[in-house]
């Protein structure tokens, strides 16, 4: 106890003056600006549905700026794919329960397992602006094609820049296993890639 | 990012990037009005975002008990066992009487003092 919970409780109960307060809404907005539509786009590929990720997209927003707006800044983008991570897989686990009311029974449980739904559930992707690009559109799909953790450890570590460690606070698992999801997403991306244009030669 | 194919991971960053800057003007539209409708909780709440009154008064008055009471010295000695004199002289009734008349007293003494010496 003493003063670094003070202060805490100080920053915490004083009120945000009107300058204070719409300066803190326009860097959440600057900030939600940019990071709105990666949030979408990884959402797109793990449901392959335009509404269903817009949904996710929504709700990520919201829950962000209710639960971390007073956190600093540098801790934001971490703490906003967390909360997208989060509802991809909520989003799956209804998914789940939604389709083991609707396949047959005869279908193994093992598929309806959430890193397995990313691979039953999703279709490629229309690709508009890159018709032309067999690679991209390829690894588009590709991507789409993963397995949701593999996805997600996959594009935070390469298109977000983030570290193992980071990754894996956004991802709620250990190090190990984002290095695990890693491994095996490099090996079906390759695999899905090979002879494309030698991109990986 | 030595865990990572470097030619994989560009490529597939690139492709994800241009996912994301060539979304249609619908999506646009609506990731504006979902980001909008988020930032609205922010304008809408009250400046200061005060917990609800109780909680946070008594929260602020148990932080402040608690922080003073770390900083103060312990007492030097418990207080049954203070010296119980000056408690008898305020609850004594005769003594409050000897308080009224302590300056008197007081030349009293001096006055013998004096009547002794000389």
């Amino acid at each position: 106890m003493g003063t670094q919970t003070l202060v805490m409780m100080q920053t915490m109960f004083t009120p945000r003056t009107d300058g204070e307060h719409a300066d803190s809404v326009q860097r959440l907005d600057l900030f939600l600006r940019s990071a709105e539509r990666q949030a979408y786009t990884m959402a797109n590929y793990a449901t392959g549905n335009h509404d269903e990720a817009m949904d996710i997209v929504q709700d990520a927003m919201t829950a962000f700026v209710r639960r971390y707006q007073r956190k600093p800044e540098q801790q934001w983008r971490p703490l906003f794919f967390r909360s997208v991570d989060n509802r991809i897989k909520d989003w799956f686990r209804r998914r789940k329960v939604k389709l083991r009311w609707q396949l047959p029974g005869n279908r193994k449980t093992d598929d309806l397992a959430p890193e397995n739904l990313a691979e039953n559930l999703t279709e490629p992707q229309p690709d508009r602006a890159l018709a032309n690009d067999q690679t991209r559109q390829t690894m588009n799909q590709a991507l789409s094609a993963l397995p949701h953790r593999q996805r997600q450890a996959f594009l935070l570590r390469t298109w977000q820049g983030m570290s193992v460690a980071e990754t894996a606070k956004v991802m709620d698992c250990s190090e190990g296993s984002v290095k695990t999801h890693l491994s095996r997403a490099t090996h079906a991306l390759r695999e899905k890639l090979v002879g494309h244009h030698g991109a990986l030669t | 990012m030595s865990d990572l194919d470097p030619k994989l991971a560009k490529l597939a960053s690139e492709a994800a990037q241009d996912q994301s800057e060539n979304l249609d003007a619908r999506t646009l539209s609506q990731l504006n009005q979902a980001r909008h409708r988020a930032l609205d909780e922010v304008r809408k709440e009250p400046r200061g975002r005060w917990l609800p009154g109780g909680l946070a008064a008594a929260a602020a008055v148990f932080a402040i008990a608690l922080g003073m009471s770390q900083r103060m010295p312990p007492p030097a000695q418990p207080l049954l066992e203070q010296p119980l004199t000056e408690l008898t002289v305020l609850t004594s009734d005769e003594s409050l009487e000897m308080l009224d008349e302590l300056e008197f007293y007081a030349w009293l003494d001096e006055v013998l003092k004096e009547g002794e010496a000389g």
